[in-house]
């Protein structure tokens, strides 16, 4: 019983134009196909491979109207910038430890409250499932001048913890909600042998449902690990105090040249590509999980 | 066999009537860390904000004292008043005390001025209504479209969907600081580029500065980033669409159109609109995209708040704000939890 | 069968381990030598990128003194910045010890901040050396919370090939000189092919840095500076409606209509593109036009431009808003004698010589302008000497912790005007009652003072 899989192995419908027959419509049909598939992915992608060649362009010719779409003479001095800029690479290692921390806490937390939403029988569930998809929908701006007391009041301001309590605000929902859709979708029937066997709850629980929902635990964490490595707003105001906290995204908003009022958008460029590169090669890999991830709330609810 | 599993079920859930009183306490402990994380970094926070947004707490000044103001913050958010203007005065003299000009407008022979007690608030909201309509539905349309090509039979759909992935996954603030450099308002700016080689347009844009064109290009970027994600949600529900619904219109002879408009878009119906909540409710709270691309020109709602927060530092007046904003997603939310039923499933 | 003490062993069993994890990670990352005995001094530093000769610096006070100082990393945007170190402060943390501030924030951060003049006198230290509206700047009701660290001052760029191909001797006097000069120029390049060119570049966008550029414009037509020292609320005047109606014809026609989103480096990319007659800017644009610290960058108008002072307007003078970074002690720092000895090592002569030289920061000591060796690295040091006695400052002394909240009202205002939103009449008809709601029953409207026309003297001669 592989959950991820349902959706993407099933033969999607082919829109009933194409048929096994390959005329002439046929042909035509494919490369029309193909000629709108590949304007959608110029769409797509073509912003990102502007970032790179402007990451390749020396200043002068950056800044030069007319724009040129591939360097005139390649240089990787921006990129070296960044990369001789403690302030990115620490960035990228701080987020790394808090989205991971936040990935691992959440997915401990969210699959025994998954668990009691999706399978257990109690009442009062439906009130407890709003408040819980209404976290998902949380305006962070609204909490943050309470929650910035809280941060302090806590000892928490200018520390990684800080950061990552208040990640799990959003991640917690969202690992919650994800994983539930998963237990309401595993029969019955599998607890049920369990049980009749004589083991007990936290032996079903990691003996039988934990294996199972894997690729769920996999699915949902990369979700949260995105969010949290993209998150902005909590970053930028909880990590004042010890700037040496900072994350990646604070790192690049904050990144400027080596001179004062320089807006040196080649380095920002390469900076945007080497925080990027790590999230693509997730995506590359993950892509059939995350997008089941993505869309298993939005369905199965 | 399915009588054999219906009839295990049946005692499955008769056996768990009977552990029913342990099954609560079991739910209740594991549902305690969550409500106890919740309630630290989401529920108390939010309390302190309400808290202090019935006060005239200043941000960061040490040594101050705050006073009870009631819902004061919210009457000046919210105050607006019609005007008449005589033909011989100017608004300023007129403005009751309190108000500013937010707007005017020709009523017959009459000119009637808009004042407002925060017309900036007033914009913000208005600001992030029209971003909210104008990108949600570009994107629904543009959505609906991208899923029924990717839906179709071909090789690579895989790669395709982790190009797909590819605008979501980039960090807001890092594209929208790409977005800026593309939206540049000379010819080293690419949109203006490209559309002056494709003879488009002779005169470059100021693609962040006209008022015409902010929102839109806004909207812009939201929709180059958000569009491929509403695909794949779109994409999941048409593949959850049974083919023999196809095949037997095809069989009676209906059309592609027909098709559509008779099978797709019915089946569609409770995903577009969950879809379209979702995206809507995002849209209200966009904070990183105008934050760097419009700055203090044009306010969001989320950018408002922050900055009287952090730049004006009324603390509890931005708790205000905070609060206006999270009912009117509060309101979104059980309007669409209650109309859509999005919880039908739950087992109760 | 399921327990609720299993369910807490397992809760702990599966928590634990992670919260040790948890804790090692940060524990490395925070990692801090803990000595009982040693203290490391921590400079907030502000608008500052290139740290490694700040760093050095410290490296050599430490040296002369066995104090150990490092630098902090913050944002170098302003506006984030200061918003960081207020949080910093709010939470009295004693994570900084001495702060770099902009000059519009003396009044703002007052609070926090140790009185300076004990220092002073204790050390026996000369304060005269210093411009001396720079000095007053620091002064918040009798306390001295700040000593000047470096100067900023609005110059005017104007590209010398062009003006002489155009038949132009020397560079704008007035405002209207600049416009006819601008146009004259910008007609002639867009004929000869480049329909990128534009006459003149400013910082248009709404944000602090158009206050600096509106003052500019409408104290050097007599207008006055927004709110007077004496509380008066001086905004709404016809010299400040001509100057805003002035700029407001600029957009569209001598410069592009993207002007109202431009900061500093948004002129500077267009100007440094070759695509602008005249450019409002910084000192910072004179050395990367001329290719970068060391000179060695091609850019395509090195050596084809001059910097001025800015044009003067109807009161026949001009003036450029007066800009620049303070040093000050916090009042949260552990080690305040240590603190307050760093920051008069920092602002003295020898360090001011050596960040003009290595980061071509104008002197906040009028001696340090004299000094050959800086004149040899950058000839135009010398020409701006008396920038900071003759810039006029923003309302942000008198207007104390409002200061942001006046600016962003002031600088929202002249943006619609700008833009095209709204008439100058209006918009400072609605300003002027903003200002008196935000600033409350201190503060009058009034005229601004007669003098500001005749004490409005060119920032350099």
């Amino acid at each position: 019983m592989n959950v991820t899989t349902n959706i993407s192995r099933r033969r999607p419908y082919s829109g009933g134009v194409y048929g096994k027959k390959r005329t002439t419509t046929y042909y035509l049909g494919r490369i029309s196909l193909a000629a709108l598939l590949l304007l959608v992915i110029f769409y797509l992608a073509f912003p990102f491979y502007w970032a790179l060649v402007s990451a390749l362009k020396t200043e002068n010719e950056l800044i030069q109207p007319p724009a040129t779409y591939w360097p005139q003479t390649i240089s990787l001095e921006n990129f070296q910038n960044v990369l001789s800029s403690p302030e990115i690479l620490r960035g990228i290692l701080n987020s790394a430890v808090v989205a991971g921390t936040v990935v691992v806490l959440s997915l401990i937390l969210g699959s025994f409250s998954a668990y009691a939403l999706g399978r257990l029988h109690f009442r009062g569930k439906r009130p407890i499932l709003y408040v819980i998809l209404s976290m998902t929908l949380f305006p962070q701006i609204a909490v943050l001048p309470g929650l910035f007391k809280v941060i302090a009041d806590l000892g928490l301001y200018g520390n990684l913890f800080g950061l990552i309590a208040t990640y799990l605000m959003f991640a917690l929902p969202l690992t919650t909600w994800v994983l539930m859709t998963f237990y309401r979708n595993l029969p019955d029937e599998i607890e049920q042998a369990a049980l009749v066997d004589g083991a007990t709850f936290f032996q079903t629980f990691y003996l039988v449902l934990l294996p199972l929902t894997t690729p769920a635990l996999v699915t949902t964490g990369l979700l949260a690990f995105i969010a949290a490595w993209n998150e902005f707003l909590f970053a930028s105001s909880f990590t004042v105090t010890n700037p040496s906290v900072q994350t990646v995204t604070v790192a690049i908003a904050n990144f400027r040249g080596a001179v004062s009022h320089a807006e040196p958008f080649g380095e920002i460029m390469a900076a945007t590509i080497i925080v990027t590169v790590p999230l693509l090669i997730l995506v590359l890999i993950f892509q059939r999980r995350i997008v089941y991830g993505l869309t298993a709330g939005a369905v199965k609810g | 066999m399915t009588t054999f599993a219906a009839a295990l079920r049946d005692t499955a859930r008769r056996e768990r009537f009977a552990h029913s009183t342990r099954q609560v306490r079991l739910a209740f402990l594991l549902l305690l860390p969550t409500f106890v994380v919740l309630a630290l970094v989401a529920v108390y926070p939010l309390l302190r904000t309400f808290s202090a947004s019935l006060t005239d707490e200043q941000f960061a000044q040490p040594g101050q004292t705050v006073n009870y103001i009631g819902l004061s913050n919210y009457q000046k958010l919210l105050s607006v008043q019609f005007i008449e203007l005589p033909a011989d005065k100017r608004p300023a003299q007129v403005l009751p005390t309190g108000y500013y000009l937010f707007s005017r407008f020709q009523f017959g022979e009459k000119t009637i001025l808009v004042a407002a007690a925060d017309p900036d608030f007033i914009h913000s909201l208005l600001n992030t209504i029209a971003f909210a309509m104008l990108s949600v539905g570009a994107e629904m349309i543009l959505g609906l479209g991208l899923a029924m090509l990717v839906n179709v039979h071909f090789r690579g759909q895989g790669m395709m969907r982790a190009i797909m992935l590819i605008p979501w996954v980039i960090p807001t603030v890092v594209s929208a600081q790409l977005w800026k450099w593309i939206l540049f308002d000379n010819r080293a700016g690419l949109l203006n580029d490209v559309l002056f080689r494709f003879g488009l347009i002779t005169q470059s844009y100021a693609w962040r500065a006209d008022p015409r064109l902010q929102i839109i290009s806004i909207a812009l970027v939201d929709i180059w980033k958000t569009t491929p994600y509403v695909a794949l949600i779109l994409l999941a529900g048409l593949q959850m669409i049974p083919r023999d619904l196809y095949e037997a219109a095809a069989v009676d002879g209906a059309t592609v159109w027909e098709r559509f408009t008779n099978i797709t878009l019915p089946s569609l119906r409770p995903i577009i609109l969950l879809a379209l909540i979702f995206r809507t409710l995002d849209a209200l709270r966009a904070f990183d995209i105008f934050a760097v691309l419009l700055g203090h020109d044009v306010l969001s709602l989320a950018t408002y708040d922050q900055e009287k927060l952090i730049n004006d530092h009324t603390y509890g007046y931005a708790a205000a704000v905070g609060v206006v904003i999270f009912i009117l997603i509060f309101v979104f939310t059980v309007l669409y939890m209650t109309v859509f039923h999005v919880d039908q499933e739950v087992r109760e | 069968m399921m327990t609720s003490k299993k369910t807490i062993r397992a809760f702990k069993v599966c928590c634990i381990p992670i919260f040790v994890l948890c804790s090692v990670l940060l524990n490395v990352l925070q990692a801090q030598p803990v000595r009982a005995d040693s203290f490391t001094l921590k400079l907030w530093l502000g608008d500052v990128t290139n740290k490694q000769p700040i760093k050095d610096l410290l490296t050599q006070f430490t040296k002369d003194t066995g104090i150990q100082a490092d630098v902090t990393v913050a944002a170098q945007n302003t506006t984030d910045n200061l918003s960081q170190l207020e949080q910093l402060l709010a939470t009295q943390s004693s994570d900084v010890d001495v702060i770099m501030y902009d000059v519009i924030n003396p009044g703002l951060l007052a609070p926090h901040l140790v009185d300076l003049n004990p220092v002073i006198k204790a050390a026996n230290f000369d304060t005269t050396a210093f411009f001396s509206r720079l000095f007053q700047n620091n002064t918040v009701n009798g306390k001295l919370v700040g000593l000047p660290w470096f100067v900023d001052a609005g110059l005017l760029y104007y590209r010398t090939d062009l003006l002489k191909k155009y038949g132009f001797s020397a560079p704008p006097k007035t405002w209207d000189e600049l416009t006819q000069m601008a146009q004259v120029i910008q007609d002639g390049e867009r004929k000869t092919g480049n329909p990128d060119f534009w006459g003149y570049v400013w910082q248009g966008d709404a944000y602090e840095g158009l206050t600096c550029d509106a003052l500019e414009w409408q104290y050097s037509d007599g207008g006055g500076s927004i709110v007077e020292t004496n509380r008066i609320i001086s905004v709404n005047n016809p010299q400040t409606q001509a100057a805003l109606e002035r700029a407001a014809k600029w957009v569209g026609t001598i410069s592009p209509p993207g002007v109202t989103t431009y900061q500093e480096d948004d002129a500077r990319k267009v100007w440094q593109a070759g695509n602008a007659a005249f450019m409002r800017n910084w000192p910072y644009a004179y050395v990367l036009g001329q290719g970068g610290p060391d000179g060695t960058q091609e850019t395509k108008i090195k050596g084809l431009f001059d910097v001025t002072t800015l044009p003067s307007g109807a009161s026949g003078s001009g003036a450029a808003a007066l800009s620049g970074w303070q040093l000050g002690v916090s009042a949260y720092s552990k080690h305040p004698q240590e603190a307050a000895q760093l920051l008069l090592y920092l602002v003295g002569p020898m360090t001011q010589k050596s960040n003009a030289i290595n980061l071509d920061w104008l002197p906040s000591d009028k001696s340090v302008y004299q000094d050959k060796e800086v004149a040899q690295v950058h000839p135009f040091m010398p020409k701006l000497a008396g920038a900071g006695d003759q810039a006029v400052p923003r309302p942000s002394t008198v207007t104390g912790a409002k200061y942001t909240e006046v600016s962003t009202a002031y600088y929202s205002a002249v943006h619609d005007v700008l833009s095209g939103k709204t008439d100058a009449r209006s918009a400072l008809d609605d300003l002027e009652v903003k200002l008196q709601n935000i600033l409350g029953s201190n503060f009058t409207i009034g005229e601004p003072p007669v003098e500001s026309t005749q004490n409005a003297t060119p920032a350099t001669s």
